[in-house]
């Protein structure tokens, strides 16, 4: 009988676990250890933050979910792994204070992010001047902030609102983007814009990067970039906007930033929402000598390191290759141990890293939430269920994201008449310059805005909901 | 119901550093953007163009 033991309870996390109870039958045991018994359901938290959707209809109870499938549920936090042979158990803490040693044959991390704050002094709703929707208690937090500033328009107070990245090397611009648009259509919704200033500020070296080295779509007979797409919205909107700036800091009422360029600025706010940069959860590694082997296992942020090439982080974007991306998020040193969606430490960016004359690092850290999660978790599964069911000595699966596509619904306007969102799809996410002229298949790279894609977003809410519940026919709706 | 914005980024300004890139939406844009009729044919346009992506395996591959 194996154990295969998931640390974390998100879209990999839960995925993987899922599938695998699925193949593995009760014949062997999987765990799961999360600190949180919901599901969050992430997308969803930008209508949350403008209160145009409940927190509650963005989570639900894994207890149950967990129960039916027969997987063993731990409700705390993973604090150390010990991964040689002889000895090889997750060391979790429990929110009374209790410790367990919980064994493993085969361990997923998929731990997603820590919010690093920390990272810009002033950052963040906890001990600093701006608000966030990467937490759930944060979105909450967000949405009362900006109903305050919507009563103090309707009082015919005038508001600035600031809504982007908060530091050079933040990733998730894409949920900064769905949030300016809502809270514009949110705004425009009351009748108040004339009362508001909005301004995007992002560390994307253009409008439309994205993290993901911009795209380029075929419209109306041309190629067009993904950052003429972007502008046009915020021109649509009336949004001003700061591209390839890192926020030096965030102050009561204004922050500062300076520019690849090297140009410094500020800008006043009466709310800011700003996307934090990620770091990997805290988790030591101790080895059977009780020696700290982080540093071997893990890159400075905290990721784990896996079939990547990690040399090629210290290579000119020009040199940056598809091989260097992993494919079976394996540890090289303990090949029972996987890392899947945030956890796994990429190589490099997707996007071309910039330092403003300073030498400040200006570069989006690849985005990989979402369907990128999914798929990973899913086939991370797919190979400990080939080692287990029919001992296969290496993991059998792979999925590089230089090989895979996405679908990214980015929402500008929750309403089922006069909502919006603009649909795009890539493929692969790591663009392939020697592959393709504009780095993507064109055949399978759309961009669209419009109120059917609303109605996408809308659907993908509840299926992917409908999905990590494990009901009715759930295997069948792709990651 | 004034919704009136304090710039105009719509405005085209000639021989401006914005003007060398503008690109903003037609009127009739915005209108088919929001026409249900449209957007019912875009519905079903943009889940087949999903499924395209999809049907690609999700890049995942068994070792041979």
């Amino acid at each position: 009988m194996a154990r295969i033991v998931v640390l974390g309870s998100g879209f990999a996390g839960n995925t993987a676990a899922l599938n695998l109870k699925k193949a593995l039958g009760r014949k062997h045991e999987v765990v799961v250890i999360s600190p949180r018994k919901h599901f969050y359901y992430i997308p969803s938290w930008i209508w949350v933050g403008v209160g145009s959707m409940k927190p509650e209809k963005t989570q639900f109870d894994l207890t149950p979910v967990y129960e039916k499938f027969g997987i063993e549920f731990k409700n705390g936090a993973a604090e150390e792994i010990h991964p040689d042979d002889a000895d090889r158990y997750v060391s979790v803490k429990y929110n009374d204070g209790k410790t367990e040693q919980v064994k493993y044959d085969y361990l997923i991390n998929a731990t997603g992010p820590k919010l690093n704050f920390a990272a810009t002094p002033g950052l963040g709703p906890d001990e600093g001047y701006s608000d966030s929707v990467c937490s759930l208690p944060h979105a909450v937090k967000t949405k009362d902030n900006f109903l305050k500033a919507v009563e103090k328009m309707k009082q015919g107070k005038r508001q600035k609102f600031v809504v982007g990245t908060g530091h050079g090397t933040a990733t998730c611009q894409g949920a900064a983007f769905e949030y300016i648009h809502n809270l514009e259509f949110e705004i425009a919704k009351r009748g108040l814009r004339n009362m508001a200033d909005i301004t995007w500020i992002s560390n994307e070296p253009t409008l439309g990067d994205f993290g993901v080295g911009g795209v380029v779509v075929r419209r109306n007979g041309n190629f067009i970039s993904g950052k003429l797409f972007a502008e046009s919205t915020f021109r649509e909107k009336g949004i001003k906007w700061v591209d390839g700036a890192h926020v030096r800091n965030v102050k009561e009422g204004s922050l500062d930033y300076v520019n690849i360029e090297g140009k410094e600025g500020s800008l006043d706010f009466d709310f800011a929402m700003l996307i934090p940069p990620f770091a990997g959860i805290p988790i030591s590694y101790i080895d059977k000598d009780g020696n700290d082997i982080k540093s071997q296992m893990c890159v400075p942020s905290g990721f784990m390191k896996v079939d990547a090439d990690y040399t090629s982080g210290a290579k000119p974007f020009e040199e940056w290759k598809n091989s260097d991306w992993p494919k079976k998020y394996n540890n090289l040193l303990y090949k029972n141990i996987f890392a899947a969606g945030i956890a796994f430490a990429p190589p490099h960016p997707i996007s071309k890293a910039f330092k403003a004359p300073d030498g400040t690092l200006i570069a989006p850290s690849p985005p990989r939430t979402g369907m990128a999660s999914g798929i990973i978790g899913h086939t991370v599964a797919l190979s400990i269920i080939d080692m287990v069911k029919n001992g296969a000595e290496e993991p059998t699966y792979s999925a590089s994201m230089a090989e895979f596509g996405a679908i990214c619904i980015t929402s500008m306007g929750k309403s089922m008449t006069g909502g919006s969102a603009a649909l795009l799809t890539m493929y692969p996410v790591i663009p392939n310059y020697d592959k393709y002229k504009f780095g993507r298949n064109l055949n399978y790279t759309f961009g669209d805005i419009g109120l059917a894609g609303h109605w996408v977003k809308y659907m993908l809410h509840y299926l992917f909901i409908w999905k990590m519940k494990g009901k009715f026919l759930w295997q069948y709706i792709p990651d | 119901m004034e919704n009136k914005k304090d710039d105009d980024l719509m405005e085209y300004v000639p021989y401006t550093t914005d003007s060398r890139s503008f690109i903003a939406p037609t009127k009739y844009t915005l209108f088919t953007r929001l026409f249900i009729p449209w957007q019912l044919i875009k519905f079903a346009h943009y889940n087949i163009k999903m499924l395209r992506i999809l049907s690609k395996g999700h890049g995942r591959f068994m070792d041979e």
